[in-house]
């Protein structure tokens, strides 16, 4: 029997094999707006009904398209080439502005205004691969920096107030079939469609030779050079598609809000890319595209004056009223700042990196045709039958796999995790209510995250001392509030206290340095 | 070799001669435009050098740090504005009731007095003294000793007369605490003296002079000296009541009149001075928080380095937000002292010009300007002329070979790091007295930083200094001639954003920076 796996296909059938996840991403994005219309009783097309449930989430979606263009690009340069761009908002706001002047202030048809703006982009970018010839690393990064901010601080000035609308902003109308009030079902499949091109664009450039030869710049520029390859020419073909990428997400932008405002060209329209490949993953495909869905979208659920928080433990429930949104800019840059320094590869990044291991193991373990076929040659597999291969006597030399109470010991973060996670599932199957699972979950990791501080903090032990002071500073000020002289005495004794503690935990440490389990332990963190 | 150095060396007096050169052009435009309106042409010059002090607060900081340790700190304007915030904070927090007066005068009184006392008495003692009485051999301690006996009786006389003072706003005095702080005081001036009558205390100044040595020289990396390892030390002179009444006396008594001169007019003052040091300890702290966690474990990521530091700002700024609310809180002109409000010239100086002359500087500006330039020498003075300063222009050049000679370099990168975010956070303090306090104050000192950092050469401080006095001029003139041409001085910035552009293309290691 031939393997289902080695049999030859048809090219397409072979590519939506390959990429069958993406195809049924696609698939779900198509039909997203009549899904949601069929889940919650409303029109997916406003030109009968213009408001509603699925018009309301086609717009949520049309921005996280645009956020999604705007990261792939910007992830082009940053992820891929090693071009630090924090002036990315020079070519959203030239699109989103070029548009709205050409066809708000002047008449020009859409379409060539597009185009107009398409090449107003590139030339900008052409300007900026002249300065990449000279300016490197740091100094590009001031460079684009620089050079955004000139754009903001002209968009502003009032002597270009007829053509640019200074503070007001500009409005314009936009034709009837591809107006988002109007239209918004076109809208959204034209959105999409600008998502699937860039995407396929971006996967080609990055699959092709020339895609390589970026990685190569990226990683030693110096060596790129010495191979023989023309490194302003490729900075320069980075720079261009990133921009006009960049660009075209601007005319979406102009195009979903009708005008065009100052704030296109602010440093949030830069910050906000930056984050979103960050966190989907750095010199990932998908990886910024998937940032954006996710920032956008979580964004829609958790940014609120009031959100409603409901925690259900067994037959308790507690539920609280919380004004997250003065909170979302700082979780957002904290999350950033966690990112950068404990996931700088993201989440693709994180998650390839299991998952290639995986697969890898399975590829030559389990899928793997010429082993499931000759089965002599994994004796691993078949221990009974011949002899022990490499692989098996590697295996077989592996010491004994630990007990769980050395486990437990030597990875005391793990520990907890499992028994959030026994925990978890132990209720959701109990009590048959999936809620009080995650409930459950959400309360034990909260709790945990004192204990996962300290014992990363363990590693550093002046930290606690650190934190003893901390706590002498904070805890007076929420209790007495009112007695400054009072509040200054507790905070004494709490930090000297404290501070013994931390002494004391820290010789203890110290002490448990001789024994091999715990060393293992402090060494690794 | 020699004339290699000699190119070099006139390389940078060309740059600066040319520098020099185009202020001065632009400011002959401005007279000749304004045809010569004085008045007008003061306000311009004087307008740009205070910018140029508040952007050189912000470009000291980035200059230093990227020449020591290759860090180009995007969120240095952030920490301009955590001080600009925590200022605000303090100053409105320190409402006018005789509690923040009481508070505000026994801080002052236990710290600057002491500190006044010690100065006037070791200045007295070292110069004064040996010029008025020449014949007579003057005897005085260790300045170490001198601390020990203003920490001792100072504080605590400093604690009742303050509190005493202040009780005096609300009409009430108090004879027993009077009693009560000169028996404190006799009881420290004796303990501490050589010959004391009422402890031993010997060790309280020999053996801690010789502690406090120790411990300097650890931090600093010296070699301790041979006299550290006895228990006595014949160089450190204890203090001698007998021998030292005279300058103490002096020192007490100067201090004492200052304070009465001053009296309570200066509650305003001293708000200021609280405000600014709370700025200052807020923002080195944020400096070495910022160093330590973030910092220090991307310098073998240079590049998520830079991607940190812009996140940084983001976050700075995010969390002044939620804490203060994104509306602008304005100036702090209210809370300044009367002397500092106003043209000039100043009120108390008002008899020395003549009836009809007046001007439309700010007095606040001269402020701005002085407090600029003091710290401009500061800084230049630290790094040409301490110990720290030559390790850390050692480190400029190769920071691998002095921490090799046993220099602890993490803690000066750390020390580095928190004196430039001290310096910006000062500068946020200082124009916060002048410009609005916003989120986004920040950011456009960064950028004017930024370009002053490039175009004077990173990583060379006289090039930064320098630059930023021109490029303060350069926007003030541009602000100028915008406004007579347009009416508006928003296209200032512009234009010092251009000149950065313009230097990145064609020469982008500055004007006084060494090729990279």
């Amino acid at each position: 029997m031939i393997d289902n796996r080695l049999r030859r296909r048809h090219p397409l059938v072979q590519t939506i094999f390959d990429n069958w996840l993406y195809f049924l991403v696609l698939l779900f994005l198509w039909r997203f707006p009549h899904l949601v219309a069929e889940w919650t009783n409303s029109e997916a097309d406003p030109a009968r009904r213009a408001v509603g449930e699925s018009s309301f989430w086609q717009s949520v979606m049309i921005d996280t398209f645009i956020l999604a263009i705007l990261a792939m690009s910007y992830n082009l340069m940053l992820g891929f080439t090693g071009l630090i761009s924090f002036g990315h908002a020079a070519f959203f706001g030239a699109g989103v502005y070029v548009m709205a002047i050409l066809v708000g202030q002047f008449k020009v048809s859409f379409v060539s205004a597009l185009m107009v703006a398409l090449l107003t982009g590139t030339l900008i970018s052409l300007i900026w691969s002249i300065a990449a010839f000279r300016i490197k690393g740091v100094y590009f990064a001031m460079f684009t920096l620089a050079f955004a901010e000139i754009f903001f601080l002209m968009a502003r000035l009032t002597m270009f107030k007829h053509l640019t609308g200074g503070e007001d902003g500009i409005r314009w109308t936009v034709p009837d079939w591809i107006n988002p009030v109007k239209n918004r079902l076109q809208f959204y499949n034209f959105a999409l469609a600008c998502v699937v091109i860039t995407f396929i664009l971006v996967r080609r450039l990055m699959n092709s030779p020339s895609g390589k030869v970026l990685v190569a710049i990226r990683d030693n520029e110096t060596r790129a050079r010495t191979l023989g390859f023309n490194v302003f020419l490729y900075k320069t073909l980075a720079i261009m598609v990133s921009g006009a990428l960049a660009t075209l997400a601007g005319i979406l932008h102009a195009i979903d809000r009708a005008g065009a405002e100052t704030s296109v060209l602010g440093t949030e329209r830069t910050i906000n890319p930056l984050i979103m490949s960050l966190i989907g993953g750095l010199g990932t495909i998908p990886g910024p595209a998937l940032g954006a869905g996710l920032i956008r979208i979580s964004e829609q659920y958790l940014r609120k004056p009031e959100l409603q928080v409901d925690l259900n433990f067994m037959i308790y429930r507690y539920r609280t009223l919380l004004n997250t949104e003065s909170y979302w800019g700082l979780a957002l840059g904290a999350a950033f700042i966690i990112f950068v320094l404990a996931i700088p590869y993201g989440v693709v990044g994180a998650t390839n990196n299991t998952w290639l291991r995986v697969r890898r193991w399975l590829r030559i373990y389990i899928y793997n045709p010429v082993v499931r076929q000759n089965p002599q040659l994994a004796t691993w597999a078949t221990p009974f039958t011949g002899e022990p291969s490499e692989v098996a006597l590697a295996l077989a030399q592996q010491p004994a796999p630990m007990t769980l109470i050395e486990w437990a010991r030597r990875y005391p973060v793990a520990l907890m995790n499992a028994i959030t996670f026994i925990v978890a599932v132990g209720t959701g199957l109990l009590t048959w209510d999936w809620q009080v699972g995650v409930s459950w979950a959400l309360f034990l990791i909260l709790i945990s995250i004192p204990v996962r501080v300290v014992l990363w903090l363990i590693r550093w032990p002046k930290a606690i001392y650190l934190i003893g002071i901390g706590l002498g500073f904070l805890v007076p000020r929420l209790l007495f509030e009112d007695d400054a002289l009072f509040s200054v005495m507790v905070g004494f004794m709490i930090t000297v206290v404290n501070v013994g503690v931390g002494i004391y935990i820290y010789r203890w440490i110290t002490a448990l340095r001789r024994y091999p389990l715990v060393n293992t332990w402090i060494a690794k963190r | 070799m020699n004339a290699l150095n000699l190119k070099k060396i006139s390389s940078q007096t060309l740059w600066g001669g040319i520098a020099v050169g185009f202020t001065i052009l632009l400011m002959i435009a401005v007279l000749l435009d304004s045809q010569g309106n004085i008045k007008l042409f003061s306000q311009v010059v004087a307008g740009g050098l205070y910018q140029g002090m508040l952007i050189f607060m912000v470009a000291a900081g980035l200059s230093i740090v990227f020449g020591l340790m290759d860090v180009l700190n995007f969120a240095q304007g952030s920490l301009l504005m955590v001080g600009a915030y925590v200022g605000f904070d303090v100053l409105s927090r320190m409402s006018a009731s005789d509690k923040t007066n009481a508070f505000l005068l026994t801080l002052h009184v236990m710290v600057i007095g002491p500190i006044l006392v010690l100065i006037l008495w070791e200045l007295t003692a070292r110069l004064i003294l040996p010029r008025v009485m020449k014949t007579v051999e003057i005897e005085h301690s260790s300045l170490f000793g001198k601390i020990q006996v203003v920490a001792l009786t100072g504080v605590p006389l400093g604690f009742v007369v303050g509190s005493v003072w202040a009780k005096d706003f609300s009409g009430e005095s108090d004879v027993v605490r009077v009693i009560f702080a000169v028996v404190v005081v006799l009881i420290a001036l004796l303990s501490v003296s050589r010959n004391n009558i009422l402890f031993g205390l010997r060790w309280l100044s020999n053996e801690g002079g010789i502690r406090f040595r120790r411990g300097m020289a650890l931090l600093f990396n010296e070699e301790a000296s041979p006299s550290d390892h006895v228990d006595y030390d014949p160089q450190f002179k204890q203090f001698d009541l007998n021998k030292e009444w005279l300058p103490l006396a002096f020192g007490v008594v100067v201090t004492v009149l200052v304070a009465l001169v001053l009296n309570n007019t200066e509650v305003l003052m001293l708000r200021f001075g609280v405000a600014a040091i709370a700025a200052i300890l807020a923002g080195s702290i944020a400096g070495i928080v910022m160093e330590i966690v973030f910092i220090r474990p991307t310098y073998v990521r240079p590049f998520f380095q830079i991607v940190l530091t812009f996140g940084l700002a983001l976050v700075i700024r995010e969390g002044i937000e939620y804490r203060y609310d994104i509306d602008p809180k304005g100036t702090l002109g209210g809370y300044l002292p009367e002397f500092l409000q106003g043209t000039f010239p100043p009120a108390y100086l008002r008899d020395l010009f003549p009836a009809d002359f007046e001007t439309t500087i700010l007095n606040y500006w001269i402020f701005m300007i002085i407090m600029g330039l003091l710290m401009m020498i500061g800084v230049q003075l630290l790094l040409m002329r301490t110990r720290i300063g030559i390790i850390i222009r050692a480190g400029v050049q190769d920071s691998e070979m002095v921490e090799a000679l046993g220099v602890n370099v993490r803690l000066v990168f750390t020390g580095v790091f928190a004196l430039g975010a001290a310096i910006a956070a000062m500068g946020g303090i200082i124009s916060a007295g002048f410009l609005n306090i916003d989120t986004t104050m920040g950011d456009l000192f960064l950028l004017q930083a930024i370009a002053v950092v490039i175009i004077g050469g990173l990583g060379s401080y006289a090039g930064t200094s320098l630059t930023a006095i021109v490029i303060g001029i350069t926007r003030s003139v541009a602000a100028y001639f915008s406004r007579r041409q347009f009416n508006t001085d928003a296209p200032a910035p512009i234009v010092v954003l251009l000149l950065l552009c313009l230097v990145l293309y064609v020469k982008p290691s500055g004007l006084f920076g060494k090729e990279h």
